[in-house]
């Protein structure tokens, strides 16, 4: 027993990394996504000009333990996102898939 | 806001019928991590993937030769103060749901998130408990 949302899309209710054009990613828990935007809720960012850390190192220590849930919902704009996966997708060195 | 507990019951039942441990406030949980033994603690939801990859996962991966000591269980959202104190003795984790904590007393040893559950099948969850009970624990099953 549980609750489900399969009408939501698969990635509803899963833990996405989303990468920006300008290098900014965010981590969050996917609503949902379409053409207009992607929307996350308990999603933490990684700011490359604001942080010591690099994005990949970043993303390698959520992959490990999770992310902190910073911003309760975020709409991302469509146009900004360069790529969109699951977190569990990151590989060890904190890099996505392909890349 | 919590939900019902007659919609909750069942999830929590799906754990206890298997010898897990309900802790369902925060001196239950410190009493709990208070030995020198090793447990594992279910971070339980009312979630999908707590149904379908979680509660299952747990049940197979205590059936392994090589199990902790103890294993328990508190509620997020429901078990509120349980589930905070269980989430203190885990400080360096961001809190999620569901999510495995194995413990040796009370030091957190290995840490499953609720993204490396999500999608996931119980078999695969199974394998990546018994893999952290054959590095943490030495207890054998009866």
């Amino acid at each position: 027993m549980g609750t489900f949302h399969d009408h939501m899309g698969e990635l509803h209710g899963i833990t996405v990394v989303v990468r920006q054009k300008d290098g900014n990613t965010w981590i969050g828990r996917c609503h949902s996504e379409d053409a207009i935007e992607v929307i996350l809720h308990d999603a933490d960012q990684h700011v490359v000009s604001e942080s010591d850390e690099s994005p990949s190192d970043w993303l390698s220590r959520a992959r490990q333990m999770g992310h902190w849930p910073r911003v309760s919902t975020i709409r991302i704009p469509r146009e900004t996102v360069s790529s969109l996966v699951r977190l569990a997708e990151i590989n060890q060195k904190g890099e996505l898939p392909g890349s | 806001m919590p939900y019902p507990e007659e919609l909750v019951a069942p999830m929590r039942k799906e754990l206890t019928d298997h010898g897990v441990t309900e802790l369902k406030s925060a001196s239950e949980v410190e009493d709990f991590l208070g030995t020198d033994e090793t447990s594992l603690v279910i971070i339980n939801s009312v979630c999908g993937c707590a149904a379908g990859g979680a509660r299952p996962g747990v049940v197979l991966s205590i059936q392994a030769e090589t199990r902790p000591d103890r294993i328990g269980t508190v509620f997020a959202g429901q078990d509120v103060e349980a589930t905070q104190k269980a989430r203190d003795f885990c400080s360096q984790v961001p809190p999620s749901s569901p999510a495995m904590a194995l413990f040796k007393g009370s030091d957190l040893v290995w840490f499953l998130p609720r993204h490396m559950i999500e999608g996931r099948d119980p078999q695969s969850i199974a394998f990546d408990l018994v893999q952290a009970f054959e590095e943490h624990c030495s207890s054998k099953a009866n």
